[in-house]
């Protein structure tokens, strides 16, 4: 008898006991429903939340600003090193290789101006590199270019929401505003990205609610200074991120003629440590989820013993006259177990089904309440919980497969004779 | 010899007592016989059965099948010896009420070996064909009289082509005609040449056979041939 065979047995079993097959499958259905659901709903939360870090674009960032240094009584220092300026930012470029992109900052507060609307806002002096760096998305029109940055052209890129303010619905790109009484004109607008708003907008509102010029533009311009307010810098994602801070670190050092008058903001390491501390809590919940879900599958394994249990003591007679037209010990104990792997097997399935039904339902009644939580099915969920299944039916099957493989063929076949 | 035991015992440990069901038989059946065995309820003819057909083992003694010895294998050469060598027929047919009369005379089939489904199904069929059980072949147990369950217990029997045929009280069951019928299928089948072992307390189904032996006391009381061949 083959593999296929032993399980078409088992499923007729199954059909011909309906009712008992349910009750015991219930058990395990419960168990892996389960399962696959808190799998689902956490790590679609988790993947929510990481997807959130990603987007605000701050993993692998660093900000050096300027500081006064250590001694501020030594004046010589201040004289020594001129701050920071943008040939760090060329140094910096050449010097270390594990910068991906780096742009110099220098933000000013102005007043902008189009047509008849007027708004306070932050004119974010960059180089194009700052697009790619903070995961800026250009909508319309283009970025900055490394033309604008040289020639100190007086072109601006809008952040969505100052778009929406200055010009509302109308097209923004080629117009003209002014920004602090000077002439611009707008090349681009940004596009915001699709965030979950667990955390409201964070980050990202901010990067919307100013506008982007060259960073030359904004020294000519706006400061009047050779001096820059910080620098962004963006590591490669297979760098080091410890060894890539140190030589940033020394590199600017050398440079300032050993005057530390900056400091570097490790951002990466922080956003570093939320995600681990997010990933943290996710695999505590795995835990506890995985826990409570065992118990519900032992649960549903006492009840498939009980049954298979019943089931061997109802079919003596069958066993015995297998026994007797020459059926082994294992091709009993194979039926048997089968069976409960069988039975098992189909719970198991049904769990799933009935999980990923449930993952639907969260998603559909998240969005009912205006949240924007998809709980896509968790794969680990549901392999874990077909695998407790499998697992279950084996170990809970093996008692009465045993039991029934020793069985007397004389004794079996004389019940219910 | 076909069969051939020397001083078998069967002997129960039930605690305080030993029970003992044989006490030393010795006796031969050759190829082509068609014998009887009787004996009272308790005299141990069952037991003697259930050893011959290889469903239990002797305390001690020797039982030697078609030339090789089968007194001390463990259950599971026991197993291949059954499904090969020994077909079974039961006073209450055993069959397996969930299934049709197919699947119930495939049964040993299946436990033979790599046979595929198509020619096990085949195979039952053409069985159950012979004891004409044709129109029959997709019925449940329980949608059948009961000489034709013996029949297709008869058919179950015979699919592995085994060498001996053992049938305990074949007609214990079942009214005097159908008793008659089955018995008469039984007569044939020893005249196509098998080997048919009897066990009853029916002397009538023993004038069947060619040769009576009388267990009583778990030891042989009589041998004794039954005339020529009928």
């Amino acid at each position: 008898m083959n593999i296929l065979e032993s399980i078409a047995g088992g499923l007729s079993s199954i059909w011909s006991h309906k009712l008992r097959s349910s009750l015991t499958l219930f058990g395990i259905v419960v168990g892996v429903a389960s399962v696959v659901a808190m799998f689902s709903f956490v790590g679609g939360i988790g993947d929510r939340i990481m997807e959130d870090f990603e987007l605000l674009g701050y993993d692998n960032v660093f900000f050096v600003g300027s500081r006064p240094p250590d001694n501020p009584d030594n004046l010589a220092s201040l004289r020594v090193s001129k701050g920071l300026t943008l040939e760090d930012t060329e140094i910096l470029r050449k010097e270390v290789p594990e910068i991906e992109w780096l742009t110099p900052a220098v933000d000013s507060y102005v007043v902008g101006r189009a047509g008849s609307e007027a708004r306070r806002f932050s004119a974010f002096g960059a180089t194009p590199d700052g697009f790619p760096l903070l995961k800026l998305e250009i909508g319309e029109g283009r970025p900055l270019t490394w033309t604008d940055v040289e020639n100190h052209t007086r072109v601006v890129v809008l952040g969505q929401l100052i778009k929406e303010d200055l010009f509302g619905d109308a097209n923004a790109v080629g117009k003209d505003m002014l920004l602090d009484g000077q002439s611009f004109r707008v090349v681009g607008v940004l596009r915001m990205k699709d965030f979950s708003q667990m955390f409201g907008n964070s980050g990202q509102e901010e990067n919307h609610e100013r506008v982007y010029i060259p960073v030359t533009t904004s020294m000519h311009y706006m400061t009047g200074s050779k001096r820059i307010d910080y620098l962004a810098i963006r590591i490669r994602d297979d760098a080091d991120i410890g060894a890539a801070y140190d030589k940033i670190h020394d590199t600017l050092l050398q440079e300032h003629r050993q005057v530390e008058d900056f400091q570097i903001e490790n951002v990466a390491a922080q956003i570093a440590e939320a995600i681990q501390g997010v990933e943290q809590i996710i695999s505590t919940w795995n835990t506890i989820l995985s826990s409570i879900a065992t118990v519900a599958l032992l649960v549903g394994g006492i009840g498939l013993l009980s049954v298979l249990i019943i089931s061997v003591n109802e079919r003596l007679r069958e066993i015995g006259i297998r026994k007797a037209v020459g059926a082994e010990d294992r091709a009993i104990f194979r039926q048997f177990i089968v069976e409960s792997v069988t039975i098992s097997v189909v719970g198991g399935l049904v769990g799933v089904a009935l999980g990923a039904g449930l993952c639907g339902l969260i998603t559909f009644a998240a969005t009912q309440m205006g949240q924007d939580i998809v709980v896509p099915v968790s794969m680990t969920g549901a392999a874990l919980g077909m695998s407790f299944a499998v697992a279950v039916g084996f170990l809970f099957g093996l008692y009465p497969a045993l039991k029934a493989s020793k069985l007397d063929p004389i004794e079996a076949m004389s019940r219910y004779a | 010899m076909l069969i051939s035991t020397r001083d078998l015992r069967k002997s129960y440990d039930l605690g305080s007592v030993e029970v003992h069901a044989l006490r030393g038989i010795t006796m031969e059946i050759g190829a082509g016989e068609y014998l009887a065995i009787m004996g009272p309820s308790g005299s141990g003819k069952s037991t003697l059965m259930h050893i011959l057909g290889c469903l239990d083992s002797p305390s001690s003694g020797s039982y030697v099948l078609n030339g090789s010895e089968v007194a001390g294998l463990q259950s599971r050469e026991l197993a291949r010896v059954r499904n090969k060598q020994i077909g079974f027929v039961f006073q209450n047919f055993n069959l397996l009420p969930r299934i049709d009369l197919i699947s119930n005379v495939s049964l040993p089939l299946v436990y033979h070996g790599s046979m595929s489904k198509t020619d096990r199904t085949r195979k039952a069929s053409e069985q159950l064909e012979r004891l004409g059980l044709g129109h029959r072949l997709k019925h449940r147990p329980n949608e059948l009289s009961g000489g034709e369950r013996q029949r297709a217990a008869i058919a179950r029997a015979l699919v592995n082509e085994p060498s001996i045929l053992l049938a305990d009280e074949p007609t214990g069951n079942l009214d005097q005609k159908t008793g008659r019928e089955i018995m008469s299928i039984l007569d044939e089948l020893h005249s196509g040449g098998r080997t048919v072992v009897l066990v009853t307390h029916d002397a009538n189904v023993a004038d069947h056979a060619n040769r009576t032996i009388r267990i009583e006391d778990g030891a042989v009381a009589e041998d004794k041939s039954n005339g020529g061949p009928r």
